[in-house]
């Protein structure tokens, strides 16, 4: 598993998920997510495009970020959901937990601004 | 009065008679006495009573003078036999208090050179006699319980030599074995023993010519060797050969000999290989029922000659194949009319049961053999052992063995991906392949093992027809998860529990799922359908 973080302005932070979350691999992750955690109104976004499998260890990683988030009043998205990982979201019921989008070239790469907007807001 | 004391036996009973004779003297000489009497008996009428009264009183006093002479009597011969018996009592007391057990009571002494003192004599001869065989009747039967105990702590160590557990191999569900040894005497010269090894099944059964203690010698040894060498080589001739040398090096002096059977298996290819030493044929019944005996190039039996090249068979099983293998106690099975049970009845028997699942098998084998020889005897040490083979439709990994560590989870990955690799699965069955897998074993790498250990968990997987079996064993703490309830999938998210999510896939990717405790290991039974994992729509949220 690797984890790209992009930081931008206005507490936005991007995380780049490729390969395997499962039991070897999300203690890293959660060592790379943690000091995003904790800042007021973070606004966090995963894209697990990339991201060939997740199992109940990934997504207890995801869901230990989700509450952390939700208590510093911040903001987690996750796009680019491939068709066995939207499995094993919907086997769970993370589908409804999570702020789910397409995979959409949806940063733009040189300024962070984000191009899509959610519920009005721009993300 | 005291009558002189005549020890003798003889002189009490001449004594007696000379007292009851002189008695009857004295009664006789009263009569005659009284006879003898010049009384007149005389009648006046004018006074009748006169006559009645004498005669009365005549007859009163003759009458009283013999009562008395007659309890005399009774007295004296009393009296006589009493003192005349009173040893042959104390003898009897005596005699009665031995057969107690008591042989140290004292045996009545009368002295003087008679036959009492003779008596008294050979009761202490016999009572001494009866010491001396008690005492080595207690040592030999002492001797022989120790003989005895020996025998049979030689015999339980001699059955730990052999695999006992059944099914052996839960941990797969390619191949099963049942076998049964029953020896003759407490130990016994036949031996049979199996193991897998890199996925090869290596078997011997064999036969020590003679019985017992010598036998079970050469058996444990044979045993011991056959367990060495037996993951060495999977040439059966290799290990026959082996087997020879350390046996003709051991029994140099003895001249014993072993008729053995000895396969390699390939679990995965199904190459059968064989090596036959001088012993029964193997009955082969084939995956349709069909029976017949499996004739192989015979070779010398093991320990006649060192240097003998032994020669092995190869053969491809077909899967659903059974193989029956046995010792010449079986056939020799002997009846009361002198008839052997014989190859013919076996093979009959072996037809009829052919069907039968694999414990059903043996014992109706065995009970038509005790059906067969009724009441006599078992002659012989005799063996049986079946080996069913029912491999998997299509070639699947081997069994993978992990540590307890953590990092193994990787060699599960690989597990997956071959497992996906053979079924030719599509990338969305392939994820839920690993997922079930992944989760299946974390848990039990997380929190079932209580030790480290390299070889604490197994995992073997084999399919047959649409039905993808996957068995992971392990050796931590009994542990259920089939018992476990789903986590709650609808909760919102401040009520949502961290774990429990990795049963619920696992539930939900797996057709079912069965768990079992055996033999201190767990066993985790994950039934697969394969259409259904490779159906790209399958709606996992409905199950």
């Amino acid at each position: 598993m690797k984890v790209d973080v992009l930081e931008f302005d206005d507490n936005k932070v991007k995380l780049v998920v490729e390969g395997r979350l499962d039991t070897l691999t999300s203690p890293d992750f959660d060592a790379v997510v943690e000091p995003y955690l904790s800042v007021p109104g973070v606004n966090i976004t995963i894209d697990i495009e990339k991201m060939d499998f997740i199992s109940s260890s990934g997504l207890r990683s995801l869901i230990k970020m989700l509450k952390r988030i939700n208590a510093a009043n911040g903001q987690m998205s996750i796009v680019g959901m491939t068709p066995p990982v939207k499995e094993i979201f919907d086997m769970t019921g993370f589908s409804s937990l999570f702020l789910l989008l397409p995979s959409l070239d949806w940063v733009d790469s040189t300024t962070g601004e984000f191009k899509y907007y959610y519920l009005g807001k721009k993300i | 009065m005291r009558l002189p004391r005549f020890n003798s036996l003889s002189a009490r009973i001449s004594v007696t008679a000379a007292l009851i004779t002189a008695a009857m003297v004295a009664v006789a000489a009263l009569c005659l006495y009284l006879t003898r009497c010049d009384w007149l008996l005389a009648h006046d009428a004018a006074d009748p009573d006169l006559f009645t009264v004498s005669f009365h009183v005549l007859l009163r006093d003759t009458v009283v003078a013999l009562a008395a002479a007659v309890v005399v009597l009774c007295a004296v011969v009393y009296y006589a036999v009493r003192r005349m018996m009173r040893p042959v009592e104390d003898f009897t007391d005596t005699a009665i208090e031995i057969s107690r057990g008591n042989l140290d009571v004292a045996i009545p002494d009368f002295d003087g050179n008679s036959e009492m003192q003779r008596m008294h004599d050979s009761f202490c001869l016999m009572q001494q006699s009866i010491k001396r065989y008690t005492r080595d009747l207690e040592e030999s039967v002492r001797q022989r319980a120790l003989l005895m105990g020996e025998l049979q702590i030689a015999g339980r160590i001699q059955d730990d030599l052999l695999a006992k557990t059944f099914p052996p191999f839960p941990d797969r569900d390619d191949v099963n074995i049942r076998a049964v040894l029953i020896p003759a005497k407490e130990i016994g010269g036949d031996l049979y023993n199996y193991l897998i090894h890199d996925d090869k099944l290596y078997f011997i059964i064999a036969d020590v010519s003679g019985k017992s203690v010598p036998a079970a010698i050469v058996m444990a040894v044979a045993c011991s060797v056959f367990n060495t060498v037996a993951p060495m080589s999977d040439d059966p001739a290799v290990i026959v050969s082996e087997l020879n040398q350390s046996t003709c090096s051991n029994n140099s002096q003895s001249g014993f000999f072993i008729t053995a059977l000895v396969g390699v298996l390939d679990l995965r290819s199904h190459v059968l290989r064989l090596c036959n030493a001088g012993h029964d044929p193997a009955v082969l019944v084939s995956p349709a029922g069909e029976v017949s005996l499996l004739r192989i190039t015979p070779n010398l039996p093991v320990g006649v000659v060192r240097d003998f090249e032994y020669q092995g068979v190869s053969m491809i099983l077909a899967p659903g194949s059974r193989l029956v293998l046995y010792t010449d106690g079986i056939t020799n099975s002997e009846n009361s009319r002198h008839e052997f049970f014989g190859q013919n009845r076996l093979l009959e028997c072996v037809d009829v049961l052919a069907t039968d699942e694999i414990t059903d098998f043996v014992d109706g084998i065995l009970q038509r053999i005790d059906e067969f020889v009724m009441e006599s005897e078992q002659a012989d040490d005799f063996t049986i052992m079946v080996i069913d083979f029912s491999p998997s439709d299509v070639i699947m990994p081997g069994q993978m063995v992990l540590g307890s560590d953590i990092d193994e989870l990787n060699k599960v990955n690989a597990f997956a991906d071959a497992i996906s690799q053979a079924l030719a699965f599509n990338e969305m069955a392939s994820m839920r392949m690993h997922l079930a897998l992944e989760e299946a074993v974390s848990n039990i790498l997380r929190y079932s093992l209580s030790q480290i250990a390299r070889r604490s968990v197994k995992l073997y997987a084999s399919v047959h027809a649409n039905c993808l079996k996957v068995i992971i064993s392990d050796i931590g703490k009994a542990f259920d998860p089939t018992g476990v309830d789903d986590a709650d999938t609808d909760a919102p998210i401040d009520q949502r529990p961290i774990g429990g999510l990795g049963i619920t896939l696992m539930r939900n990717i797996s057709k079912s799922m069965s768990y079992k405790r055996l033999n201190d290991r767990n066993y985790l039974h994950l039934d697969f359908d394969v259409n259904s994992l490779r159906d790209l729509d399958r709606n996992f949220t409905q199950n």
